[in-house]
């Protein structure tokens, strides 16, 4: 009776450590809650680009990876190519599957990128999705990628930081990690997906992923969306406006030379 | 205090007094030459971090603003032959609309894009050359004090002009042609135009001098009064058809360009018309340069946004 009691009673014991282990486990991937800041960015009048604030708890002596994506729309490109010694666009190009942003920044130095794992992000991963059409060169489309990236890092919509992610020691066994990241002036309104991997011994450990969005408000978004909805109207008061401008500033100056 | 305003249309940021500035100067080019300025104002823009569609909508939008402004100035001190611009006109419009077919037809056959840059820079060498050398010849005889600028003008052009039909005369440019001179001469231009994506006021302006015989001053009223008709016309097109009116960067630019056509057609008055002819000319060649600088050295980017001249 005492045996079986006691078996009981182990029987008990173990399941209670393993279900604290669990809830403890769990609480653990929950509190790594990934957090932007702000989770709205409002491009208004005077809109010179914004910086947003990530931050996570992640596990002691692990690479952090955050990615953030724009929405992949079709774009239409001209290849510029030589003709008769000169150099002109020589076709287009349609581009698919490429976010309309890409930023990733690490906890790290980039070497990981030298990796196995490194072929899943980064440029090495967006090279696998984007998709080029139209007149590509015979040689291929590697080239096309690189000068695809090069458009898009001159306008500050693509970009590789390593190093960006500043971590900070909060616990035995985690780390608090805090990033800015700087949208472009010329960013689109709209959802945009932050990734946050967590890599450990060249294995990815966990992803999480959060959303932020950026909107047009005020007097931006009025007149887009009048450009957009009327544009007949829009582009009549553009007209009008600029008339009735040469005016005053014809009559202004004609009184001014009155005097 | 921030002094960039955010363009909705354009999607950048941009220095208010940088905007300003720009619409400023081109505006006093516009009223010195009498040319919209297309061509100087839409690369400032594109490399000032406009895409290029939205630069060249935009800046057609301003140039409305900027060629009421001096054209009004111009209709003050008499220099607007309005019958001549109208019959211009409607060469324009025509011409215009036989330019965008003829860059559908190139573009189908995959050569548009070499047909516009050759295009831009033969016009623009060809009518800089050809201003330059004949304005200088002028000043140099003017120097001289010679009286027999007249005479040794080649006689055939005129025999040929004067034998076509329906005459009439211009009393303003005080010159009497066949209505369908202007017609004609207006058309090709605008062919030249569209192909080229400009509003052609650096074309119009010598075929007025050395084809239609007008006097410098009234040319340049006369192409301001023809300019503002055609960029009225772009702009509500460009807004409907590829909602790329900025009208933010429009407002700034105009603001610039209104004054600053009031300072060129004033300066404008006080220069002797060869003056004014090898300054525009100097110009048009620098830009000309610059254009062919860009089609020799290889680009830093080998692909572009589509749009854009």
């Amino acid at each position: 009776m005492n045996i079986h009691n006691s078996a009981q009673r182990y029987l008990a014991l173990s399941l209670a450590v393993f279900l604290t282990g669990f809830v403890s486990a769990t609480a653990l991937a929950s509190s790594r809650d990934l957090m932007v800041t702000p989770s709205e960015v409002h491009i208004r009048e005077t809109f010179q680009g914004a910086s947003i604030s990530i931050s996570a708890t992640v596990p002691k002596q692990s690479l952090s990876i955050l990615e953030i994506k724009g929405e992949s729309h079709p774009l239409r490109l001209l290849r510029k190519g030589r003709r008769g010694g000169l150099w002109m666009n020589v076709g287009e190009v349609q581009v698919k599957a490429a976010p309309s942003l890409y930023l990733m920044l690490t906890s790290g130095s980039g070497d990981f990128l030298q990796k196995d794992i490194g072929a899943d992000f980064g440029y090495p991963a967006l090279k696998k999705t984007v998709q080029f059409s139209g007149k590509t060169p015979k040689s291929g489309t590697d080239v096309l990628f690189e000068q695809f990236l090069k458009l898009k890092e001159s306008e500050g919509l693509y970009g590789i930081f390593p190093g960006a992610i500043h971590v900070k020691e909060t616990g035995v066994e985690e780390d608090r990690i805090q990033s800015d990241a700087h949208l472009p002036t010329n960013i689109a309104p709209g959802t945009y997906q932050v990734a946050l991997s967590i890599v450990k011994d060249g294995k990815l450990l966990e992803q999480q992923i959060t959303k932020f969005t950026v909107k047009m408000s005020g007097l931006p978004q009025l007149l887009l969306s009048m450009a957009l909805e009327h544009s007949m109207l829009y582009g009549s008061l553009a007209v009008v406006i600029a008339i009735l401008s040469g005016f005053i500033m014809g009559f202004v100056f004609k009184s001014k030379s009155a005097h | 205090m921030s002094w960039s305003v955010y363009l909705p249309i354009a999607g950048a940021s941009v220095n208010i007094f940088l905007l300003f500035g720009l619409g400023g100067a081109v505006g006093f080019l516009s009223g010195l030459f009498g040319v919209g300025g297309g061509f100087l104002m839409t690369p400032l823009l594109i490399m000032a971090g406009i895409p290029p569609l939205v630069a060249a909508a935009s800046d057609s939008n301003q140039i409305v603003a900027a060629s009421t402004s001096a054209t009004y100035a111009h209709y003050r001190m008499g220099n607007v032959d309005f019958k001549m611009g109208a019959l211009l006109l409607i060469g324009g419009i025509l011409g215009g609309g036989l330019g965008v077919q003829l860059i559908k037809v190139l573009r189908s056959m995959g050569n548009a894009d070499f047909v516009i840059k050759i295009t831009y820079v033969v016009m623009l060498g060809v009518v800089g050359s050809y201003m330059f050398v004949e304005s200088l010849q002028s000043l140099r005889k003017s120097s001289r004090t010679s009286k027999t600028v007249e005479t040794s003008k080649p006689s055939l052009y005129l025999r040929i002009l004067q034998g076509l039909p329906f005459q009439m005369k211009f009393a303003k440019s005080g010159v009497t042609l066949s209505i369908f001179l202007p017609i004609i001469l207006g058309t090709f231009v605008g062919i030249l135009a569209a192909i080229m994506g400009v509003g052609g006021g650096f074309i119009m302006v010598p075929v007025m001098v050395y084809l239609l015989r007008m006097p410098m001053h009234v040319v340049v009223g006369t192409s301001l009064f023809q300019i503002l008709f055609t960029c009225v016309n772009v702009t509500v097109l460009q807004a409907i058809e590829n909602h790329t009116v900025d009208m933010i960067l429009a407002i700034i630019l105009l603001l610039g360009s209104t004054v600053g056509a009031q300072f060129g057609a004033r300066i404008s008055r006080r220069l002797k018309g060869d003056q004014l002819k090898i300054i525009l000319a100097s110009v048009v060649l620098i830009v000309m340069v610059q254009m062919l600088i860009e089609l020799i050295l290889s680009p830093s980017i080998m692909l572009a946004y589509k749009g854009g001249h």
